[in-house]
């Protein structure tokens, strides 16, 4: 998601009333977050055509085993299938490859009994020894995954124990795992295509999915081709049998007035990660756009309890207190996204809403309860000590991350906490995150499980502080790690959500958005429960 | 030009040639030097980077292992030594994150950037021209000043936005060449045109005051005399003798033409050198950003090597009088 630079200015074009019509339902559905279709969904879909959807990043690697990238995710969700599917809606995990499955009570055993009639577009069957070549490649030290191997952390090994049954074993409970494997990063691939090497998964990958890669030029396009005779679709997906688009053309155009410029001018049929003010111009020029709330953390901010006088509850909840989130989304991003009302977006299973209400007052009351009072500059002192926060945040920011830091400044020194702003290269942040160097910190982390508070916010690996040290949250998502039993999950995650809002461990500010912009003549955009745009059902009116 | 006698000069030009080639090594080392220090001195980790906050999920033992994996757990002079022993044979490592080679690679973002700049610079010298000469050759005061305005503008105006402005105008108003993924002439007309712009401002200010001052030179008065015409006389004489400082100064328009690449490609959705070197800086791709630097730091050098050696054509004094000895 690249930065917003600047509105272009660019001309309206014909408005159509049909298509005005239709932005205009976008636009009241996407309210409740429930955008997630095209307009016409009642028309009998139409096989065949091209689509052209300009997307800003390229994924460097198109291999999901390898890459950590968002990128790689939106080319691999249509060439490979995973064991199991997760429903938009619901986050309900739901079989794909895997007809049926079950788990041992700590969650350190999966077993899955896969369907018989899966193939691989390269001919080969999608059995159990192609699924355990997968994850055992996955965790290959030569294979140097960035990501999906995280999700097997523990793996002890797979084991066969018939054509298409086979056991996942863990060392430690994976609670995570089941989700994890829905998603493309832990998609099963064909054993056949890594003979060549990991480097040459990077250009080509090969999967059981509705398409195949025909065509990858760097820095350039994907192009992805219809592969006949699919027959496996999950039930999460509105029909069954062969995709409806001949071609997926995946143009990589990282700037944002050219990818609206291209929709606007018919270039493309549908471009990714319009940012909220090219959103609103497209509306008024009678395109589509879809909104999804991406599942996992919201955009917040931390204050570092471990750091000294940050140790103080009050402190922190009267920085959240006057952190004014709904003047962060309504100036920079017009209200496109939507204020957080949990440290997880409401998309994540698991979610439960945890608001702390904006009071200036009341946090100015924290404060002096605190003993901090403010000096001739306006900023709060307390033996002879500033009540001031550094916060070294990534540099270029995307999502005009940058701008909201200078606003967030703004409302903190209303109440006299002094920010210090400390824009750095993404390796220094990241160096800072993990070695406990920081006062004031913030991350968004795209994961459709709850489980993604414990990974990302306690994480000690390595001997690393976590980034919330808090044995009442530790102990809440511990629970939530432990078992697959729903109601125990969602009591835990709910505890969890709880405890971060009381004891400001988090301040959400806004839930990371998808925005779509699509013609007249894309049907069915839909997403996947991660929050990315999938193409399978999609389909081009004439 | 028949005082000088050719056998002698093709003498000197070749020792000039081996004694610039000579130095080029010497500057190329300095350059990958360089380039290895820079990226060493990017603050941050590059495994930690790559694995982005993504590393909470990896276990140290696994970060461990990535590190061995793309040696970087050596010590710094012995990564070092071996950058520098591997270049030598061309070699530029693989890249961390796809693990292809880097000159793979390079080779093939290379024939983008490169007809790219080629056509940016054939671009830039024949607008340059033209507004040069014809400054020369207009009696119109208003159209005098707009060309003497023109250059500057051309030089000052950043590359994003005449981008920008081009596609705005010519691809989605008018709609005759795509924004994106166009490929052949239709695809490189207007990035190259974005970038000709510096070179043509360059080109154009230099060639006008050369013109300006050749006016009054004896030659042009002989050539006005013999009755030569006003287009001839700047054509066939004063050009060729202002032609020098330009086309060195076109030469020195490379550097920048290549800063104005990564801008350009990033715009037009183009692969090459500059997107290349742009998304290896961000992911903290240490071989792939030192191996660009390599080949564009060679470039620059074979650049001034061809300039220096074209103006020994141009203009015999170069190496009659012998600068090069």
């Amino acid at each position: 998601m690249a930065q917003d630079l600047t509105d272009r200015g660019i001309i309206p074009l014909r408005i159509r009333a049909l298509a005005l019509l239709t932005a205009t339902t976008v636009i009241l559905t996407g309210c409740t977050g429930q955008a997630e279709r095209g307009g016409g969904d009642s028309a009998t879909p139409r096989a065949g055509g091209t689509l052209t959807f300009a997307t800003d990043s390229d994924p460097g690697c198109l291999d999901p085993h390898q890459s950590p990238a968002a990128a790689a995710l939106l080319t691999g969700r249509g060439v490979v299938d995973s064991l199991v599917a997760q429903d938009p809606k619901t986050g309900d995990v739901v079989p794909w490859l895997a007809e049926s499955w079950t788990t041992d009570e700590r969650a350190t055993t999966y077993t899955f009994k896969l369907r018989g009639d899966a193939t691989f577009s390269d001919g080969s069957p999608v059995d159990a020894a192609a699924v355990k070549a997968n994850f055992d490649r996955i965790v290959a030290p030569t294979t140097k995954s960035l990501l999906a191997a995280g999700f097997l952390a523990g793996y002890t090994g797979t084991t066969v124990t018939a054509d298409r049954t086979l056991e996942v074993r863990f060392g430690q409970p994976n609670a995570g795992f089941l989700q994890a494997a829905t998603t493309a990063f832990l998609g099963i691939q064909s054993p056949g295509s890594f003979a060549a090497g990991p480097p040459a998964s990077c250009r080509k990958i090969v999967g059981s999915g509705p398409f195949t890669v025909t065509e990858y030029i760097p820095q350039q396009r994907v192009t992805l081709a219809r592969r006949a005779g699919y027959r496996w679709a999950p039930r999460t997906a509105a029909h069954q049998g062969d995709a409806f688009l001949e071609k997926v053309v995946l143009s990589i155009a990282p700037d944002n007035g050219v990818r609206s410029g291209s929709l606007r001018s018919g270039q493309v049929e549908a471009v990714g990660n319009v940012t909220p003010r090219d959103a609103v111009a497209l509306e008024k020029a009678g395109f589509d756009v879809q909104r999804r709330e991406q599942a996992g953390i919201a955009y917040s901010l931390f204050v570092n309890s471990a750091k000294e006088p940050w140790t103080d509850a009050r402190l922190r909840q009267a920085v959240a207190k006057a952190i004014d989130s709904a003047e962060v989304v309504k100036t920079l991003y017009q209200d496109k996204y939507a204020r957080a009302t949990s440290v997880l977006t409401p998309t994540t299973p698991g979610y439960r809403a945890s608001e702390t209400s904006t009071s200036v007052a009341e946090a100015t009351g924290l404060l002096d309860a605190a003993g901090w009072q403010a000096g001739s500059d306006g900023i709060r002192s307390k033996d002879g000590k500033r009540l001031s926060l550094r916060w070294t945040y990534v540099s270029p920011a995307r999502e005009q991350r940058d701008l909201l830091a200078q606003l967030v400044q703004q409302q903190l020194r209303k109440v006299g906490v002094e920010v210090l702003l400390d824009p750095a290269p993404a390796g220094d942040v990241i160096r800072r995150q993990t070695s406990g160097d920081w006062q004031l910190n913030d991350i968004s982390f795209l994961r459709a499980d709850a489980d993604v508070l414990r990974t990302v916010l306690q994480s000690s690996a390595g001997g690393r502080p976590p980034m919330v040290p808090d044995s009442a949250l530790a102990a809440a998502l511990a629970e939530g790690a432990g078992t697959l039993e729903p109601d125990v999950r969602k009591a835990s995650y709910a505890r969890a959500q709880q405890r971060i809002a009381e004891e400001a461990l988090a301040i959400p500010i806004y839930n990371p958005t998808y925005l779509m912009g699509t013609s007249d003549r894309v049907r069915a955009a839909t997403f996947d429960a991660q929050g990315l745009p999938q193409f399978y059902d999609t389909w081009l009116d004439r | 030009m028949s005082w000088a006698r050719s056998g002698d000069r093709s003498g000197i030009r070749s020792t000039m040639v081996r004694r610039r080639l000579l130095s080029a090594v010497t500057v190329l080392i300095g350059v990958v030097t360089v380039a290895f220090a820079v990226v060493h001195l990017i603050p941050g980790d590059p495994v930690q980077t790559m694995l982005g906050t993504g590393g909470a999920f990896v276990d140290p033992a696994q970060e461990a292992a990535l590190r061995h994996e793309l040696r970087l757990d050596r010590s710094l002079p012995d990564q070092y030594f071996a950058f520098l022993a591997s270049a030598a044979r061309g070699d530029f490592g693989t890249s961390f994150q796809t693990g292809e080679p880097v000159t793979r690679l390079i080779a093939e973002a290379a024939p983008a950037s490169l007809s790219l700049a080629g056509a940016a610079l054939l671009l830039g010298a024949l607008i340059g021209t033209a507004i040069a000469v014809l400054s020369r050759l207009t009696d119109s005061r208003v159209l005098g000043s707009v060309l003497a305005v023109l250059p500057v503008l051309a030089m000052s105006l950043p590359a994003y936005w005449v981008a920008a402005v081009l596609l705005q105008f010519f691809s989605f108003r008018l709609g005759l060449v795509p924004a994106l993924g166009g490929t052949g002439i239709r695809g490189l007309i207007l990035p190259a045109l974005t970038m000709s712009l510096p070179t043509a401002g360059v080109v154009a200010q230099v060639l006008a005051s050369g013109l300006r001052a050749a006016e009054h030179e004896s030659y042009v008065l002989m050539a006005r005399a013999k009755g030569a015409t006003r287009a001839r006389v700047v054509w066939r004489h004063m050009l060729r003798n202002t032609a020098l400082p330009a086309i060195t100064l076109t030469g020195t328009t490379v550097g920048s033409l290549l800063g104005a690449a990564v801008v350009t490609e990033t715009i037009f959705g183009r692969p090459g050198l500059g997107r290349l070197i742009i998304t290896s800086l961000n992911a903290h791709d240490y071989p792939v950003i030192q191996g660009v630097a390599a080949v564009l730091g060679a470039t620059m050098i074979l650049i001034s090597l061809l300039v220096d050696l074209l103006f020994t054509y141009l203009d015999p004094r170069v190496v009659s009088t012998a600068v090069w000895r």
